[in-house]
């Protein structure tokens, strides 16, 4: 089975729409229901920082790739490009 | 959001005595997961580059990549989830009140509160070799209310917490039964 490497980054930002959903959710639950001070915003902020960090390497990285590549799984019995 | 110096309900003159969360320890456990399972990541790859140290110049690699950073990310939101979950759980002891919220998983959150001379009853309990080890466990307080017990789970010095509760519900019962007293002379 044969394939474009892009299905692999289209499933990568399917997932990225999920974790965003839930992300905002957390976010917004701690902001609106943490206590007032350095815990919430410092927690909110460590969140988004760290998950920003790893989202921009991976990005960095994935503009290097050339994503219309074919991939050969299965031995290359089923082409789906035909 | 809530601040410390303006609680729920706030009455006249209340004053915040001490606010808890869980143990220290509690989260720590949490963190030790995280990283058990970030190094699990770790080891994969480390793995994958022993058994083929071509692997970052084959086709299948930016996959890899995509696939490690789906688990970091999921791992990273459970470890938020996780936070949020220790974080959000409060006790609340003023010189009026003891303000219990808990939040039982994102969906739902519960507020209880009772006034100081309601409570019968306080009991601490420190029960396992870590709680014993780290001074943290539960202090469970007796009311007369329709909800008749707060839980204050896992908690820093539980014996503490139990003794500044009965003191202050002794001198709240006092002030009640003061004001009551100066209320009857006041009517005779």
């Amino acid at each position: 089975m044969t394939f474009p490497l892009v299905y692999f980054l289209y499933a990568f930002y399917a997932f990225l729409v999920f974790w965003g959903m839930f992300s905002l959710t957390a976010l917004g639950h701690i902001l609106s229901y943490g206590m007032k001070g350095a815990g919430s915003f410092f927690a909110a902020f460590g969140y988004i920082a760290v998950s920003a960090v790893v989202l921009l390497g991976v990005f960095n990285y994935a503009g290097t790739i050339d994503w219309q590549q074919n991939v050969e799984f299965m031995g290359g019995y089923i082409n789906l490009q035909q | 959001m809530l601040k410390a110096h303006r609680i729920p309900n706030q009455l006249p003159g209340e004053e915040v005595i001490r606010i808890m969360r869980r143990d220290y320890f509690i989260m720590f456990k949490r963190i030790i997961l995280f990283v058990i399972l970030l190094s699990l990541l770790l080891v994969f790859m480390f793995a994958f580059y022993s058994f083929d140290p071509t692997i970052t110049s084959s086709l299948y690699f930016p996959a890899i990549v995509l696939a490690g950073a789906c688990y970091f990310l999921f791992i990273w939101l459970f470890f938020f989830f996780s936070f949020i979950d220790y974080y959000l759980d409060v006790w609340i002891i003023t010189n009026e009140r003891i303000i219990n919220i808990e939040q039982n998983g994102f969906f739902s959150r519960t507020i209880s509160e009772e006034r100081l001379f309601r409570i019968q009853d306080v009991t601490s309990e420190v029960k396992g070799v870590l709680p014993t080890v780290f001074k943290y466990g539960n202090v469970i307080v007796q009311t007369a209310a329709e909800k008749n017990r707060f839980n204050f789970e896992q908690v820093s010095a539980p014996d503490e917490v139990r003794d500044i509760i009965i003191r202050l519900a002794e001198a709240d019962r006092e002030r009640q039964s003061s004001e009551i007293k100066a209320e009857t002379v006041g009517i005779l």
